[in-house]
């Protein structure tokens, strides 16, 4: 049974760069999947939090082009980036309830011959995944089962909070269920879902550290090889400042990190080239060659 | 929350040397002039602007990003960015005039 | 001969006058037709208010009246008295509405006074059409239906019970004492609960004039005030009661062991079992799915130690119809399921207790025998209690639970003379409000409690420092210092709220009465009367009408068996004449009537194949008036006429 799914697709703009490897997996397994992307075309940056802190008229003006761009492709839209989901979600939610702002923004985009009427969803990739594609179709997928590797499942603070209906909101499980349809082992992750610090690490260095290093403790602790990330910017907190994290709390964390599509991709049998984990800052070669055959 | 951050750097009622304040502006300023966000411009820039000296400490990690070709310099101008700019000049002259900014329960006017 | 009406136009102090131009209705009223009199005056429902129609109708022979004032359901019923008082027919009297349905809906003035014009030119056309009806007396079954024995049932059934009146007590547990009887300790005179209840217990068992029907629910009732029936499901004990002596030797001997829910789970009972030894009656029951004889068709030890043969496997359910004047609903109330908070890791983390929990543990006969005991059987050094669980939470319940800060300092108390525990309170306000509550409060201070002023935000065992190994953090804002805090502790205690009972969507259904927002069954008037319902002879007390601790339960159950002697010994009620009636010649015997009442109170003549209302079930709703499609049936004082008069009046 092929499913086949079309949904409009927003990378974000922090997949254009330093994260160019999430955009690649995740473009991959989707056809895998028979979930067909196609990039929203000339699609803005959503604002994430940082434009509401300084224009909030704007802010949802910037979501409503996406909105309005992906109502005309009459898809839903997909997105990677918890921050995107949650900034799209939100304007797209205030919109539907407040006839004020809805009009102000209507106007606004009728300068540029756009509109929107507020029928698009967006979701969360790994959402899509697990709700639409399901375990008998994933399973039939894996030609390398993920066996044993234990990796703690990261959803960070966006995924579900505020307007995660789809899952706990504390204590999320829908990477933990996927990750076992391909074989792997979640591990006990009581910090799942707790702040990375994200931006932190630049306006707030210490706090930014200290987080990163409870989340890094807590993983290791309860055994884990590696951590499985759905957020571009939760993944490069992750990667890229553990040795930060040592030299000031005299640790010695080396837990590599990899996107959900590429732990994915992997069980599906592709390279890691091809999923772009020979990008990574810290190594996962000796985790994964352990567990996973020929890779 | 946000309406406190807006407030904040509104009237200038922001910490000395608080650089959140600099990464939302020079953010914003961004999306205006070019639709997208390229991370290491905005980090570069914010960085500038408020603790120059970091930038040396993060030399390593640019070199370990650009080595993997992880670093892009060039932003990316969408094409609708005039497109995008009218829409705000449009909202900002309806809010001029007197249309009712922010979410406020509306009724059928 | 033409109606000589009387309108009176009332200010209602400014509640009216405020927005309706009084004297511009009062001279618009006048110019209708067939008004002989209009007047206005600042408070008509006064005494100088009421003589005024009184002294229009003897000196002008009125022969209707208006009154446009308030709502009819605050006082319809004082004009139509004072009309009477008058020599004329209560209902030749018609309650113009231009306070609710006009001057409190509205600032503008125009608009109010025009709209008061036309609701009092609706009134006066109708009354035209208004004809003498006289009220219905029926005598009143002195029998009293109690549903709930926990406190507040007792209190009730033990008040009327003393007054010579018959009393059935239906609880649905094998044994009376509710709640009540789980605590070790109440608040604030820390008297020992089981100390204070079980006399009353047994004082309701040996009562006379109680019948306990245990282990028993209400499955139907119907009838009208002062003459209802009641349906009682007795459920098979399978032990005979009036054989068991209450020995015990059958629970000593039963082989089956399982979790017992009188200790909240933390214990065990046996599948012939009481719920806990004082129990009333002290009379076992045998728990079918667990029983080994029911699942497997084995053992039956329990019958062959019986010394007085008092185990029948055969008994069977039986029916009971039960006929009573009044019925109280005093079902109590659930506990807030802690578990769907996940923040505080109830069912998560070990340790996690609910407030009941740490009762049981508390108390004496519970299943730690009195300690206060960790999962690994040691002693908590540190315990922190977390207020408003469930409770002014908005993804809960909205409201607050009322006892919860009282039993938490309770709580406090007894952690720390069991234990020596520190003991932290994470509280959002203290709400210390009752007769020895505050001063309660400042014991709990003096015994060195930690009062932290800011909810938890959650339990979490993920340790940052050596000394949160192994312990479960509480995180909290402590609002009072501006900073936020992590507080290692051994054990946390949940003050869970309090929730309307899961079966409260049926009784309501069966027992026909209104639940207020939260779910709780609804009172006639808040603040007057919070032990009536809407419907005539029902009563509610206790818990079951909102969150409240003992003293307030007792004083409401007393207050609910005072209003149903009263309504008993008035010996009958009037029955309001406003009922439907169906005009035999037109009626077609299509039955449609009989499905729609909500009240049953429409049965089929099959001698004259016609449908005959039951002047004293019928409520006066109206929906077999509007159904039926033969024109047949209408209603007293809301006839075509009238209606239609009204209707005219104001599209004039």
């Amino acid at each position: 049974m092929e499913t086949h799914m079309e949904f409009s697709y927003y990378p974000g703009c922090s997949l254009e760069g330093m994260n160019k490897a999430y955009d690649k997996s995740a473009r991959l397994v989707s056809k895998t999947l028979g979930i067909d992307l196609t990039e929203l075309n000339d699609w803005n940056c959503c604002g994430a939090s940082a434009y509401m802190s300084i224009q909030e008229l704007r802010a949802h003006l910037l979501s409503a082009r996406n909105l309005a761009i992906a109502e005309r492709e009459k898809k839903d839209l997909v997105v990677v980036c918890p921050a995107c989901l949650t900034t799209l979600t939100k304007s797209n939610h205030y919109m539907g309830e407040d006839l004020k702002l809805r009009r102000t923004i209507a106007s606004a985009l009728k300068a540029a011959n756009l509109q929107y009427l507020g029928t698009v969803k967006v979701r969360h990739l790994l959402e899509v995944v697990v709700n639409e594609i399901g375990e008998q179709e994933i399973k039939t997928k894996v030609t390398r089962p993920l066996t044993s590797l234990k990796v703690a499942p990261y959803y960070g603070c966006q995924f579900t909070r505020p307007f995660g209906e789809f899952d706990d909101k504390e204590f999320p499980v829908m990477l933990d269920t996927l990750l076992k349809w391909l074989g792997a082992e979640p591990v006990n992750f009581p910090l799942k879902a707790k702040c990375c610090g994200g931006m932190l690490m630049t306006t707030n260095e210490p706090v930014g550290l200290g987080l990163v290093r409870s989340l890094l403790d807590c993983a290791t602790q309860n055994g884990a090889e590696c951590i499985a990330t759905i957020c571009p910017l939760c993944h490069i907190t992750l990667e890229a400042y553990q040795g930060n994290v040592n030299k000031k709390f005299a640790t010695s964390f080396e837990v590599p990190t990899l996107y959900f599509t590429q732990l994915m991709g992997l069980a599906f049998g592709f390279s890691r080239k091809e999923l772009g984990i020979n990008e990574e800052l810290i190594s996962s070669k000796a985790v994964l060659a352990r567990r996973v055959e020929a890779v | 929350m946000y309406e406190l951050k807006r407030l904040g750097v509104e009237f200038g009622l922001v910490q000395e040397g608080a650089v959140a304040p600099v990464l939302s502006k020079t953010f914003v300023d961004m999306v205006d002039k070019y639709g997208r966000v390229p991370e290491i411009p905005l980090m570069m820039t914010v960085l500038l602007k408020t603790n120059p000296l970091r930038i040396l400490k993060m030399i390593p990690h640019g070199l370990k990003l650009f080595l993997r070709g992880r670093m892009p310099f060039l932003p990316h101008r969408i094409s609708g960015i005039s497109e995008l700019q009218k829409c705000s000049g449009a909202m900002t002259d309806a809010l001029v005039s007197g249309v009712h900014a922010g979410p406020v329960t509306g009724e059928e006017t | 001969m033409a109606e000589k009406i009387g309108v009176y136009v009332c200010h209602c102090g400014t509640n009216i006058a405020q927005t309706v131009d009084c004297k511009s209705v009062v001279d618009y009223a006048s110019g209708l037709p067939n008004v002989t009199v209009a007047r206005e005056y600042q408070y008509m429902c006064s005494d100088p208010g009421q003589e005024l129609i009184k002294k229009d109708i003897k000196e002008l022979g009125l022969t209707r009246v208006v009154v446009a004032s308030c709502s009819p359901l605050m006082h319809e019923p004082t004009f139509r008295r004072a009309v009477e008082e008058a020599g004329l027919n209560q209902f030749l009297f018609q309650m113009a509405n231009i306070r609710e349905q006009c001057s409190w809906i509205t600032e503008n003035k125009e608009m109010a006074t025009e709209r008061a014009k036309s609701i009092v030119g609706a009134a006066v056309k109708r009354v035209e059409f208004q004809e003498p009806l006289d009220v219905k007396k029926v005598p009143v079954n002195p029998n009293v239906l109690i549903v709930g024995g926990g406190i507040t049932g007792i209190e009730a059934a033990l008040q009327i019970a003393d007054s010579g009146k018959k009393v059935y007590l239906v609880e649905k547990e094998p044994t009376i004492g509710g709640y009540m009887a789980q605590f070790d300790k109440t608040f604030p005179t820390l008297d020992c609960a089981a100390c204070i209840l079980t006399p009353k217990m047994v004082s309701v068992g040996q009562h006379p004039n109680i019948e306990l029907l245990s282990y028993s629910d209400v499955t139907g009732f119907s009838g009208y005030v002062g003459n209802f029936t009641a349906r009682i499901r007795r459920r098979a004990k399978y032990v005979e009661e009036e054989k068991c002596s209450g020995c015990g030797l059958c629970t000593e001997k039963c082989p089956v062991s399982v979790p017992s829910e009188f200790d909240c789970g933390l214990g065990k009972r046996k599948a012939i079992y009481r719920p806990f030894p004082q129990a009333v009656p002290n009379v076992p029951v045998i728990d079918r799915d667990r029983c080994l004889y029911f699942t497997k068709g084995v053992c039956k030890v329990c019958q062959k130690f019986c010394p007085r043969g008092a185990i029948n496997f055969e008994q069977k359910e039986t029916y009971a119809d039960l006929q009573v004047g009044a019925a109280i609903l005093a079902t109590g109330f659930d506990l807030f399921d802690a578990s769907k908070v996940k923040q505080y890791g109830y069912g998560r983390l070990p340790n996690v207790i609910t407030s009941l929990e740490f009762e049981r543990f508390s108390h004496a006969s519970g299943p730690t025998g009195g300690k206060i005991l960790l999962k690994n059987g040691q002693m908590p050094s540190n315990i922190a209690i977390l207020h408003c669980i469930g409770s002014r939470d908005t993804n809960f319940n909205e409201y607050c639970s009322r006892v919860c800060c009282m039993y938490s300092m309770k709580i406090a108390h007894l952690a720390h003379e069991k234990t020596g525990a520190r003991v932290y309170e994470f509280y959002i306000d203290l709400r210390a409000f009752g007769k020895g509550y505050e001063e309660f409060y400042k014991r709990i201070l003096e015994e060195e409690t930690i009062f932290i002023r800011g909810k938890a935000a959650e339990v979490t065992d993920v340790a940052q420092t050596s000394a949160e190994r192994g312990k479960l953090i509480v995180v909290a804002e402590d609002t009072l210092l501006g900073i936020v805090r992590r507080i290692p502790v051994d054990m946390v205690v949940l003050s869970v709220g309090l929730e309307p009972r899961k079966d409260t969507t049926e009784i309501a259904r069966i027992f026909s009465i209104s639940r207020s927002q939260d779910g709780f069954f609804l009172e006639r008037h808040p603040k007057l009367a919070p032990v009536s319902t809407a419907s005539d002879g029902i009563f509610i007390a206790g818990a079951c009408q909102g969150p409240k601790d003992i003293p307030d339960s007792v004083a409401q159950g007393a207050a609910a068996a005072a209003n149903a002697l009263s309504l008993i010994d008035r010996k009958e009620v009037t029955l309001e004449p406003t009922v439907a009636f169906i005009d035999e010649k037109s009626c077609s015997g299509c039955k449609i009537c009989i499905g729609l009442c909500p009240y049953n109170a429409i049965s089929f003549d099959e001698s004259k194949e016609v449908s005959v209302v039951n002047d004293a079930l019928c409520k006066g709703c109206g929906t077999c008036v509007a159904a039926c499609p033969s024109g047949a049936i209408g209603q007293r004082n809301f006839t075509d006429d009238q209606l239609l008069a009204e209707v005219e009046a104001i599209c004039a």
